[in-house]
Order: structure tokens, then C-alpha cells, then sequence
């Protein structure tokens, strides 16, 4: 991995190559986006092939492709198993992409949801919450970027970073959500096919008996039933991504921005095809042993492999996949926190009685200063910044039962939000410094429910959305 | 007590037809709805 002078041309060259195509195809899937909807929203009209492939490719972030080997490499099966339940987040929000579609008809973001359904305070909250998540993901992102093209192959951290930002900045600014959700289908198309490219190139070489042999002797422990922290990462890391697809304007501008009726099948499809990647490559990980690939830094583990299998085109390859999945989440990011500043900050805050044509104006600016000050943090490459995502999974976890309460149950309070968010925040926070990280999200997750289901069980007022905000296109909820 | 051999077999194939099979299945959803002039 540490000779890169061989392919050095070729990778800039594919760095420059990929960063054009992207904001080429981007800006041209986006030439029509003209007024506020068909900008952040594709016009609420989006298929099953683009809705699902969008939800796939932001779900597989540079995480997937390398973390899930190093899982498998540090958890054994159990790894792979655990990182694989991210997927239930998808197949959980199916039927509320329906619901959302149905209690907002005219929705814009999360935020949209939470202030009707709970009020300013509770609003206040979440949107907090919210921001934090998404541009400390967003700033993890970056720095992910700039460290993984370096280790990979050896392009300078600050050019890498700034090629992946800028890249994704240039083509939401220009293209939208339009240009965000036709890159996202190529992108996913690419990742698949590299990921079970490399899976298929392993089992040419070697058969499954002799992957396993290779385990079993060198770490039996990657094998074992009973692994207690594979196990709890489980739960963890299922309750971590159910939180954060849950609450996250990523996932809900995409409920908004999809036709109507579609959304419960391009979530539900979305999750089915997400759920075998983070196993296929854990595979490739597991296969490190019976390819004789010393393993210097476990969350290198999947290029090491692909490098050893394919020589320098394993590098490329690697890098390809790489790029793919950062971008597909960057922009994403870039689009849901810009969509949801405009119209949760600016209009609500700022300009109440800004036109839709006014928030649309406002909007390059907002995704410029997100990409600015990302850029900025990311420069600094302080390997702590990127850790502060961490603290936010107990974050995540304690918004679940307010968001799924607020969107079924008629009797759950504002009160009970708002206590079970902080509440489920401080403790879960308690929990990840006290015991780990592992149970850091369950934790927080269940103080909350705890908090709502009580709040709920006392309250004597249902709350009624026939009587809340726009209901000119909303059917009558029951 | 173990994975057994069979478990992580299943486990494997399944996720490498899976993703092979989602490759297929996105490019014919898209083909299928560009022609229905219904993408988005």
C-alpha cells in the first residue's frame, strides 16, 4: 500500500476524471431545476429505480465499505451480521414514508413535521440535534475522504478532502436534488459492482472451506456464537441506524421528494438491497488470513485485501469505490442540511414571509456556506472532530419514540418529546463515557421511549392533525 | 461453540447473489421506467 509511485498518474488522473464526470453529470441531470420544489424535491415525483437507489447509496457511506471489513476482522461474523441491521433503519422508515406523505402532502423537511406535531420548544430540539448530526457527518465525511484517498493511494490529504467537498458542492449547487439523486444511481451501480466484484474474485481463488479453515485457525474468536460485545454492537448499531434514518432530513426529503404511493417501496427496497453489502465486504476482510495479507491497521483491511488479490488494479478499484461511496453521502448531506436550514432557519426564523422563489435564491448560498465551513474544519484534519459523531448515536437513538409516537400516536405530548430527547441525550451520553460505546445508543433509545410511553399513558388530550397547519391536500387522518 | 462451516456458506453466498441480483434489478427498474417516461 505504501508504494504509490507507480499508479500515481493514473490516480490523479482518475481523481480528476471522476470529480468531472460527477459534476458534469450532475449539473446536466440538474440543468432543469429551476424553481424551489424541483430543486429540493425533484418536483415530489421520483421512481422506484432512483428512489431506491438514492436511499441505498446514501446509506453506503465510506463506513460500509471499509468499517464493515474492519468489523469483520475485529467482531468475526457477529461484525458483519451487526453492521448488515443498519439496514433495518431502511426498512423501518418504509412505512413511514407513507405515513410522512400523508400527514405532510406539502412537507419540506423533518422539521416541518416536529414543529406542527409538537410545537417551537420540541422544534428547537430536534432542529439542534438535527444540524449537529448532519454536519458533524458531513465534516466526518470529508476527513474520511482526505484520509482514505491518502492511505489508499497516496494522494496528499488536503488535495483529496477538498477534490471530494468541492466536487460535491459544484454539482448540488448547480443540479440539486435532481443532480444528487442521479449521481446517487450511478454511484450505487458502481459500489455494487466492486464490492461483489472483489467477493467473486476471492472465491475464484480460494473456496469458502478454505476462507473459513483460514479463520478458524488464525482468530477462532471471529467465529465464535458467543461474542458478548459483537453481540450488544448488534443492537447497537441497529438502534444507531433506525435513529438516524428516522429522524434525519436526508431520509425524510427523500419521502417528500418521492411520487406518491412509491415511498414505502423504494424504502422497503432500498433496505433489501442494503442489507447483504456490509457481508459481502466483511467477506473480503475474512479472506485476509487465506491470502497470506498482513494486516498492519485493521481499517485498512479491505484495500490491503483488494491490493493483494488485483495487484494495482485492486488500488484503483478500491479507490473507485471509495470516492463513490463519500459522495454519495456528501451530497446528500449537502442537500438535506441546505434544504432544511432554508426552510427551517431562514423562513421559519428569519423571513417568515419568504416566497418560495426567495427560499430557492437562498439556498446556493446556504449549501456554499455548509461546504465552506466543512471544508474549513476538514483542513484542520483533527482526528477528534470526527469522533464527536460518535457521541452522537445516543442523540439519534433518544428522537426515535418521539418521531415514530408524534407520526402513529395521537396521545403522545410534547412534554414527553421534549423530556424523552434530553433525557435520552444526557443519559445515553452518561453511558457512552461509563461503559462504551456499544451500548451508548440502546441506552439512550430507552430512557426516551420510557419518557414518551409514560407521557402518553397520562396525557387525556389526543392530538388531532385535522386540525393542524395546511390540510388543503391532506386526506382526513385517523 | 462456532459458526458452522454450512452457516457462514449460506451467509456468503446469499450476500454475493444479493448484491449481484440488486445490480440487476436497479438497471431493469430504471430501463422499465425511462421508457415509461416515468423516472422522475
Amino acid at each position: 500500500m505504501e508504494n504509490f509511485e507507480d499508479t500515481k498518474i493514473y490516480i490523479y488522473l482518475l481523481l480528476a476524471g471522476l470529480s468531472l464526470l460527477w459534476i458534469v453529470v450532475g449539473i446536466y441531470l440538474g440543468r432543469k431545476s429551476k424553481d424551489l420544489e424541483s430543486f429540493v424535491l425533484c418536483n415530489r415525483n421520483v421512481g422506484l429505480a432512483l428512489g431506491s437507489a438514492t436511499a441505498v447509496a446514501t446509506w453506503i457511506t465510506s463506513n460500509t465499505t471499509l468499517l464493515a471489513p474492519q468489523f469483520a476482522i475485529q467482531l468475526g461474523v457477529w461484525g458483519m451480521i451487526a453492521y448488515s441491521t443498519a439496514s433495518f433503519g431502511l426498512l423501518l422508515f418504509a412505512p413511514l414514508a407513507k405515513r410522512i406523505r400523508l400527514l405532510l402532502p406539502d412537507g419540506f423537511t423533518s422539521g416541518d413535521f416536529v414543529r406542527m406535531r409538537y410545537g417551537w420548544f420540541v422544534w428547537a430540539i430536534f432542529i439542534l440535534i438535527s444540524i449537529f448530526y448532519a454536519v458533524t457527518w458531513l465534516i466526518s465525511m470529508g476527513m474520511a475522504g482526505g484520509l482514505l484517498l491518502k492511505a489508499i493511494a497516496g494522494v496528499p490529504y488536503f488535495i483529496g478532502m477538498s477534490a471530494i467537498l468541492g466536487t460535491c458542492v459544484v454539482y448540488t449547487l448547480f443540479g440539486g436534488m435532481r443532480a444528487v439523486i442521479g449521481t446517487d444511481f450511478v454511484q450505487t451501480v458502481v459500489i455494487l459492482v466492486g464490492v461483489t466484484f472483489l467477493g467473486f474474485t476471492i472465491l475464484q481463488r480460494f473456496d469458502l472451506i478454505q476462507v473459513y479453515d483460514g479463520v478458524s485457525e488464525n482468530r477462532p474468536a471471529l467465529v465464535w456464537v458467543m461474542l458478548p460485545a459483537a453481540i450488544m454492537s448488534v443492537f447497537n448499531n441497529l438502534l444507531f441506524g433506525v435513529g438516524e434514518i428516522f429522524h434525519s432530513n436526508v431520509w425524510w426529503s427523500r419521502a417528500f421528494a418521492i411520487r406518491e404511493g412509491l415511498g414505502k417501496w423504494c424504502y422497503f427496497l432500498a433496505g433489501i438491497i442494503w442489507l447483504p453489502v456490509p457481508i459481502a465486504a466483511g467477506f473480503i476482510a475474512l479472506s485476509a488470513d487465506v491470502l497470506g495479507v498482513n494486516i498492519t491497521s485493521a481499517d485498512m483491511v479491505g484495500p490491503l485485501v483488494a491490493v493483494k488479490l488485483l495487484g494495482q488494479t485492486g488500488t484503483i478499484l478500491i479507490f473507485v469505490i471509495v470516492y463513490c461511496s463519500l459522495a454519495s453521502s456528501i451530497d446528500s448531506l449537502l442537500a438535506a442540511t441546505s434544504d432544511l436550514v432554508a426552510n427551517d432557519i431562514y423562513r421559519k426564523l428569519f423571513n417568515p414571509s419568504a416566497s418560495h422563489q426567495q427560499v430557492r435564491r437562498a439556498i446556493p448560498y446556504i449549501i456554499l456556506s455548509i461546504g465552506f465551513t466543512a471544508w474549513i474544519i476538514c483542513s484542520f484534519n483533527n482526528s477528534t472532530l470526527a469522533e464527536v459523531l460518535f457521541f452522537a448515536g445516543p442523540m439519534v437513538g433518544s428522537i426515535i419514540w418521539p418521531i415514530l409516537a408524534g407520526l402513529y400516536w395521537k396521545r403522545a405530548t410534547s412534554l414527553g418529546a421534549a423530556l424523552g430527547m434530553i433525557l435520552g441525550s444526557v443519559i445515553g451520553l452518561i453511558a457512552y463515557f461509563q461503559i462504551g460505546w456499544f451500548v451508548a445508543s440502546l441506552v439512550g433509545t430507552f430512557v426516551s421511549m420510557i419518557v414518551v410511553i409514560l407521557s402518553a399513558l397520562v396525557n387525556k388530550h389526543p392530538f388531532n392533525w385535522n386540525l393542524v397547519g395546511p390540510t388543503s391536500q391532506r386526506a382526513e387522518v385517523k | 461453540m462456532s459458526f458452522s462451516l454450512e452457516l457462514f456458506q449460506v451467509l456468503i453466498f446469499v450476500s454475493l447473489t444479493g448484491t449481484s441480483l440488486a445490480i440487476v434489478a436497479l438497471i431493469t427498474m430504471l430501463v422499465i421506467e425511462y421508457r415509461r417516461g416515468k423516472l422522475w
